[in-house]
C-alpha cells in the first residue's frame, strides 16, 4: 500500500485536473471519478503489466470511468455530449486561470476535449493519448486538429484573444 | 504532431493546482481501507469454501473406501467365485479361509475402521481454516 500511496501522491493532481476539465468544472463529480479510478487501480494494481507507463494506465482507467459515467447518465439526460456542456455558474469554473479557454473547451465533444487536454495540458505524446483513449493515432490527430479549429474559431469569435 | 505554441501556452497558464490534496488523499485512503477489509473478507470466504470442498472430498473418499471394503468382504466371503479364473478363485479361497475364522473378521473390520477413521481425521484437519493459511 505504501508504493501505491506514493503513486497516488504523484498522480492525484494531474488526474484530478484532467477529470475536472472533462467534467466541465464540476469539482465534486471530478473528485468522485478520480477516487473511483484510484480504487479501481488499487484493486487491479497486481495486474498492471509494464508494457506502458503506470500513469498512462491510470489515465486510461480514469478515462474509461468517465466514459462509463457518461453512458450511465445517458438514460437520465441527453448523453455523452452533455458532459461536455458549458458549466453553470455554480461550478468552480471561475477558479481556472483562464476562464475563457475553459468555456471554449466546454464546447468540444468529449473525445476532442480529452485528446486536447492530454496533448496540450498534460503534454502527453500521441502514442500515449492513443493508449489512454483507445483510439488509433490517426483518429487522435484528427480529433486534435478539429479541436484546434473549434478553439480558434470560438476564441476569435469572442474577439478576446488572437491565437 | 506539431503543437500550436500559443494554444499550449494558454493551456499551461490555465492549469489548476489543488490546495486540498491532503484531504483528497486521506478520503481515498479511508475508502481503500474499506476496500482492503473487503478483500480480506473475500479471501476468508474463499478459504472457507476451499475447506468445505476438501472436507466433502475427504468424506466421500472415506465413504467410498468403506463401501469398497465392505463389498470386498461380502464378495470374498460368499461362495460366488464360480466362473472366475483359477488364480482369482484361489485368492478368494485364501481370503475366505482367513475371514472364515473370528480373528480374521475382526482384523479386517479393525483395518477398515482404522482406514475410515484416518480419512475422517484427515478430512477434518484439511477443512480447518488454519491449515490453509
Amino acid at each position: 500500500m505504501n508504493d501505491f500511496g506514493t503513486f497516488v501522491r504523484q498522480q492525484q493532481e494531474p488526474l484530478r485536473r484532467f477529470l475536472l476539465s472533462l467534467c466541465g468544472g464540476d469539482l465534486q463529480l471530478a473528485d468522485d471519478l478520480a477516487q473511483e479510478s484510484f480504487i479501481k487501480a488499487y484493486v487491479s494494481f497486481h495486474t498492471f503489466g509494464s508494457r506502458s507507463r503506470i500513469s498512462t494506465w491510470l489515465f486510461r482507467i480514469a478515462y474509461n470511468t468517465f466514459i462509463d459515467w457518461t453512458r450511465k447518465r445517458k438514460g437520465e439526460t441527453s448523453g455523452l455530449e452533455e458532459a461536455g456542456a458549458v458549466p453553470s455558474d455554480e461550478t468552480p469554473e471561475k477558479q481556472f486561470g483562464n476562464e475563457e479557454l475553459y468555456l471554449a473547451i466546454g464546447r468540444l465533444s468529449v473525445h476532442e476535449k480529452a485528446v486536447t487536454l492530454l496533448f496540450y495540458m498534460e503534454d502527453r505524446p500521441i502514442r500515449e493519448i492513443s493508449e489512454i483513449t483507445g483510439m488509433n493515432a490517426n483518429t487522435v490527430k484528427s480529433h486534435l486538429s478539429r479541436a484546434r479549429m473549434h478553439l480558434k474559431g470560438y476564441l476569435s469569435e469572442k474577439g478576446g484573444r488572437q491565437i | 504532431m506539431k503543437k500550436d505554441r500559443e494554444l499550449q501556452e494558454l493551456f499551461r497558464s490555465g492549469k489548476v493546482h489543488f490546495s486540498d490534496s491532503e484531504e483528497f488523499i486521506s478520503r481515498l485512503e479511508s475508502r481503500m481501507g474499506y476496500c482492503h477489509h473487503y478483500d480480506i473478507l473475500l479471501e476468508r470466504l474463499e478459504q472457507e469454501r476451499r475447506s468445505r470442498r476438501r472436507l466433502a472430498v475427504a468424506l466421500a473418499a472415506s465413504s467410498a473406501a468403506l463401501t469398497a471394503a465392505t463389498a470386498a468382504v461380502i464378495f470374498l466371503s460368499a461362495d460366488i467365485t464360480a466362473g472366475l479364473p483359477d488364480i482369482l478363485r484361489e485368492a478368494a479361497e485364501k481370503v475366505r479361509d482367513f475371514t472364515g475364522n473370528g480373528n480374521g473378521q475382526r482384523t479386517l473390520l479393525a483395518v477398515g475402521a482404522a482406514i475410515s477413521f484416518t480419512c475422517m481425521v484427515l478430512g477434518i484437519r484439511l477443512s480447518s481454516p488454519s491449515s490453509v493459511r
